[in-house]
């Protein structure tokens, strides 16, 4: 579709615009011929509006021999051609209907010989048009250099969706692999117990799936998650377990991207738990504060056991997943104090209506 | 013949893990359970008491590593890893594991790696020698903590706690805090093992933590004495002072 014919307010301005070059073309042709400018403009204005409509046709060869595709020869020759044959149909057509004004009113707009003024019209159609057809061709440009632009911003945002999906799948599949350890040492001793863990595995590996398709999720939907990992961690671990959960009931309803919590939780069992013999208390809480949500989880550390590589890898995902999602108003603290690791992640508090 | 019972101990941290081996080894009449320990540090010191033929050892543990463990024994039984990580399989080769058993695993498959642990010891060969463990290291991986059994119990020293340590004979004796820690070791095999930029071969006989260092004097030609805060004086070959040279 044309650009110009397209839009009705950029076809009202393109005609404005030929208007007032119409207007000023006239002045200068009542000064050179001391005219009323009213008889000339009367004159100009259609002529130049008329030529704008023609211009329009700029375009339709812009498109045609495109520049990329044509030699510089071609295009030159091309436009050579189309000038010539728009300006003198153009000049033809001025040159009849001065004629018919001047018979009409008994006047005469340029006192010049015919072949003078029509020369003046043919040249001066010159520089018009191909004006028109440099523009034609600068909009081509910026329309291309646009719409790359769009497509490698769409690139990187497909990118972006792409990893954070890859990152919200974290879970470690060796939680799958001790899990069902765990069922199949309980089949003989505690055959309940290993259908009570069977089932709560599958509830946790379902509700993740169906949540990790989701943009975000009410906090109490990450809480119930995490409450079906942790169920099945105190099978495994027994007493050395202990979780303490401290969730303010205005935070409940608060939107968070799923999964955000459950690597951290992870994260503290592997480090708070599972290297320390006597085991300790998982904390797990939430505020508002100031419309923004505070979310913490804290656990035990042992404190002759050397930091362990990666354990930063799992406070890293989650950083990044704030930041691709709410920017410089999501992220993620870390501190230890007391023999106590604190994760506390904070994000702009929303509420889905 | 009847065979003689295998003397076997399980270490797991998970009691849930520990009752399915229990399980497993009781269709097993000639396996006898003498220990299960919880953690690496009970594992040790039940090893070096009861000298168990077989040890099912867990990796991921507290305190000690599965791999932690046999490290500090002098005489390893033969051992079978249990386990839920696939990527330690590489490394139990080398330590000589008799098999390595992936969490969840069935009857058959525990059945397959106790004939083939058995077997091991009945023909007294169950775990490696000492040269082929230290040579099993890890090279390129950088020690945190020096372990170090002193008879049944173990002991971790964190490397910045070390001051320097001594060659002697076949072991080396690490300087901390006042005492002296003897391990069977070779130098030069710790020297690769440990941060370069903070521990400096000064000598054929000694590793000098440089920060315990103090200053440096010359008492003969190409001859140097290292001063340590605690005022400690150890000897600096020449090639050693080059090194030291070149780091502070």
């Amino acid at each position: 579709m044309h650009p110009i014919l397209s839009d009705k307010k950029t076809l009202f301005i393109y005609l404005t615009v030929w208007c007032g070059i119409g207007v000023l073309l006239g002045f200068i042709i009542s000064f050179f011929n001391s005219l009323h400018p009213l008889y000339s403009i009367a004159f100009t204005v259609p002529m130049l509006l008329l030529y704008g409509e023609v211009n329009l046709s700029a375009w339709y060869l812009s498109r045609a021999f495109p520049l990329e595709r044509n030699s510089l020869w071609k295009i030159l020759s091309v436009a050579a051609a189309a000038v010539i044959i728009i300006s003198g149909a153009w000049t033809l057509l001025g040159w009849g209907a001065k004629t018919l004004i001047e018979q009409m009113f008994v006047i005469v707009l340029s006192p010049l010989p015919v072949t003078q003024s029509l020369l003046i019209v043919f040249i001066s159609g010159i520089p018009l048009y191909l004006i028109s057809l440099a523009v034609a061709y600068l909009i081509i440009a910026f329309e291309q250099s646009k719409d790359s632009e769009r497509s490698a911003y769409e690139a990187r945002l497909l990118a972006q969706q792409s990893e954070l999906k890859a990152l919200r799948m974290q879970i470690d599949p060796h939680f799958l692999f001790n899990s069902l350890n765990s069922i199949s040492a309980l089949t003989t001793t505690n055959a309940e117990l290993a259908r009570t863990m069977t089932t709560t595995l599958a509830d946790f590996f379902r509700k993740s799936l169906s949540y990790g398709a989701k943009e975000t999720i009410a906090l109490k939907e990450e809480v119930s998650l995490l409450n079906h990992y942790l169920d099945i961690e105190k099978i495994r671990f027994g007493k050395r377990l202990q979780v303490e959960q401290r969730f303010d009931p205005d935070t409940l309803s608060d939107q968070v991207p799923p999964l955000l919590l459950q690597p951290l939780v992870e994260n503290a069992i592997k480090h708070g738990i599972a290297d320390s013999v006597e085991g300790g208390t998982i904390v797990l809480a939430a505020q508002k504060k100031n419309s923004r949500l505070f979310i913490t989880v804290e656990n035990p550390i042992e404190a002759d056991v050397p930091e362990k590589k990666g354990a930063g890898m799992g406070i890293d995902i989650v950083r990044k997943r704030l930041q691709a999602v709410y920017g410089s108003d999501g992220d993620v603290k870390t501190s230890v104090s007391n023999a106590v690791f604190q994760v506390i992640i904070f994000l702009p508090s929303s509420i889905r209506k | 013949m009847k065979p003689s019972s295998v003397k076997t101990i399980i270490v797991d941290d998970e009691e849930l893990a520990r009752s399915l081996l229990r399980e497993y080894c009781s269709a097993h009449p000639h396996i006898e359970i003498v220990a299960e320990c919880a953690n690496g540090f009970d594992a040790v010191k039940a090893v070096t008491e009861l000298k168990p033929d077989l040890m099912f050892l867990d990796i991921q543990m507290p305190k000690l590593s599965g791999f932690e463990v046999i490290e500090l024994l002098d005489q390893p039984p033969a051992v079978i890893f249990v386990t839920a990580f696939d990527q330690y399989a590489l490394k139990a080769f080398e330590v000589h594991a008799a098999d390595y058993l992936l969490k969840p695993f069935g009857k058959e498959r525990f059945a397959e790696a106790l004939e083939h642990a058995v077997e091991r010891v009945r023909r007294n060969q169950p775990g490696k020698s000492r040269e082929i463990a230290s040579d099993a290291k890890p090279s390129g991986q950088q020690l945190a903590r020096i372990l170090i059994k002193e008879g049944s119990k173990v002991l971790v020293i964190p490397v910045e706690k070390i001051d320097y340590i001594e060659a002697q004979d076949d072991y080396v004796s690490f300087h901390s805090e006042g005492k002296q820690h003897l391990k069977m070791q070779r130098l030069a095999d710790l020297e690769t093992s440990l941060d370069s930029r903070r521990f400096v071969r000064i000598h054929r006989s000694f590793i000098l933590n440089i920060e315990r260092l103090s200053k440096l004097e010359l008492y003969a030609k190409d001859s140097r004495t290292a001063v340590l805060k605690d005022g400690t004086q150890l000897p600096v070959s020449r090639t050693g002072y080059d090194k030291l040279k070149e780091l502070l």
